[in-house]
């Protein structure tokens, strides 16, 4: 797939297991599919099927946060599928998920193998760490072969030693690198919960012009918290912060993220990409197929 | 600073991986007087446990639904993480292990618990079990009925086809219809014996209110256990009359046969 595709804004679906049964005639309401490496690599049969539509690669093993890397073997893998999907650049959480295990470890027997949480975490947000993400970017662009943008993560608590608030985090990696962004939306509205801040204030102070994707979906409240909930729809005020960035930027792709039940309501769906349609349409630059 | 980040993710890692490391941040953010909330790193290890069974959406998406908009999922996987980090360690657990494991977390976390919310959830997940149990019926082998059969029995009892004994907080109508209501949901106070029972592979279902002495009965033959057994641990509580009134009730409503 060629990256001039990506030259209008495209609006594209996370991969989940109902898209590889959905009719032809739905497969026209979206433009791409954004897949998990992860997926691709325990579904051994799952690429040739994803095919049908242009595919992005996701990936939440480069644990760029981190100051453990991933092995070889797991960089190799994304590396192949980097090529296989023909990805015009590689989505990556501004998070770790692998730690090495402290000295005075004393419950794992196993103490010399590394914690893979499985699951992304924000990082301590200082220098120190904006100088390995630079790091860690540089190096898994320069063996990709392509752009490795970063996308925020909800924040649940904070991190000891950060010093810095998201947006500064993510501005102080920008104007340090050529890095772009990844800007998801709806962790960002948890964030500013979980953290009282004002969203559409707070949004403006990012490097939005380094935004090249953005991502949507939907949010939980549980246990005086917000949470991530790729099972629920974007709630309203997601889209109010979508239609306030795309006042300034007009991102590459806009990838809906309903990707945690095994099916999904595509009415709803389908009104929503009209919508998100709609506002780019507003702004003239939707491409016209 | 580089070696402090480290250190510091690393003891994050280890409490979100394992319940019995959050001690070690406690002390540490104790000793350097940080406000980071050990709790809400707690809470995010449950969220995370929480996203990791999202493969019950497939298989109890009734149940998994209602965790979720009774807004019990984290401090429900809170509870669990002792058993699926301890399970973790056991590597290669499939599917259905996990969906067990869960399950039984679940059903023995809820069977104590009287408020509202939690008789939702109990009743919602007692009629996805049942569902389940009776929609995989498709052989009509029935390997407990075989199990053993003491030589005493001259005459042994079994059932016809396949049964699952809910207890459960609602009308039995009602329950399929939360998957679309849930701020309407009704529950009683009380437990009720309800068997859902398909009698053959692709039959309908059939549901029947039990009594306790019915329901006890029915769930010693599902388990393999003989009449005599059955009479021998209920002590003198059991009268002859009664085991012969409720046998021929079972017998009558075709839900057991003598052979």
């Amino acid at each position: 797939m060629e990256a001039s595709y990506f030259d209008t804004p495209r609006i594209g679906l996370a991969f989940s297991k109902y898209l590889t049964q959905i009719s032809d005639e739905r497969l026209n309401d979206f433009d791409y599919i954004e897949v998990p490496y992860e997926a691709l690599h325990f579904e051994k049969d799952l690429l040739p099927r994803l095919l049908v539509k242009p595919l992005i690669l996701h990936c939440a093993s480069l644990s760029l946060g981190g100051y453990t890397p991933p092995d070889d073997k797991t960089l190799e893998t994304i590396k192949y599928f980097t090529e296989a999907t023909g990805t015009p650049w590689i989505g990556e959480h501004l998070s770790y998920i692998l730690a090495d295990k402290p000295d005075n470890n004393h419950y794992e027997p196993y103490s010399h193998e590394p914690y893979n949480i499985g699951y992304t975490v924000s990082p301590v947000m200082n220098q120190h760490s904006v100088e390995n993400i630079i790091t860690n970017i540089k190096r898994h662009e320069t063996y990709f072969g392509v752009p490795v943008i970063i996308e925020n993560p909800p924040l649940y608590f904070k991190v000891p030693e950060s010093n810095m608030t998201q947006s500064e985090f993510i501005n102080s990696i920008c104007l340090q690198s050529r890095t772009e962004l990844l800007l998801d939306l709806t962790h960002w509205y948890i964030s500013s919960r979980n953290f009282s801040f004002d969203p559409f204030e707070e949004i403006q102070k990012l490097p939005l012009h380094r935004v090249k994707e953005i991502h949507l979906s939907g949010v939980s409240q549980s246990a005086d918290s917000y949470w991530d909930n790729h099972a629920g729809r974007t709630p309203e005020i997601v889209f109010q912060l979508l239609e306030l960035v795309l006042k300034t930027i007009t991102p590459k792709a806009i990838t809906f993220e309903y990707n945690w039940r095994p099916e999904l309501e595509w009415a709803p769906l389908k009104k929503e990409i009209e919508m998100v349609r709609k506002m780019l349409d507003a702004k003239n630059v939707l491409h016209v197929s | 600073m580089s070696a402090n980040n480290a250190h510091i993710q690393s003891l994050i890692a280890g409490a979100i991986m394992d319940i019995n490391e959050l001690p070690s941040l406690k002390a540490y953010l104790n000793q350097k007087q940080d406000v980071t909330s050990a709790d809400a790193v707690l809470k995010f290890s449950a969220f995370i446990c929480k996203v990791k069974h999202n493969f019950l959406w497939e298989s109890f998406p009734l149940t998994f639904k209602l965790i979720h908009d009774l807004k019990l999922d984290i401090e429900i996987f809170i509870h669990f993480l002792p058993d699926y980090q301890k399970s973790r360690k056991e590597k290669g657990l499939d599917t259905p292990a996990k969906t067990r494991l869960f399950l039984d977390f679940l059903i023995s976390y809820l069977a104590n618990k009287k408020q509202k919310p939690f008789r939702i959830l109990y009743t919602a997940l007692q009629y996805e079990m049942a569902m389940r149990e009776l929609n995989d019926f498709k052989d009509v082998a029935l390997p407990s009925q075989r199990r053993r059969r003491p030589v005493s029995d001259q005459t042994s009892i079994r059932i016809n086809g396949k049964i699952f004994i809910a207890y459960l907080y609602a009308e039995t109508g009602d329950i399929e219809r939360w998957r679309n209501a849930p701020k309407t949901i009704q529950t009683t106070r009380s437990l009720s014996r309800v068997m859902y029972w398909r009698a053959l592979p692709g039959a309908d279902i059939r549901i029947l209110k039990l009594n306790k002495e019915s329901a006890d009965i029915l769930m010693f033959l599902k388990s393999g256990m003989s009449i005599s057994e059955w009479i021998y641990a209920g002590g003198k509580k059991r009268s002859t009359d009664t085991v012969m009134e409720m046998l021929h009730f079972l017998i009558e409503n075709q839900i057991v046969q003598l052979y």
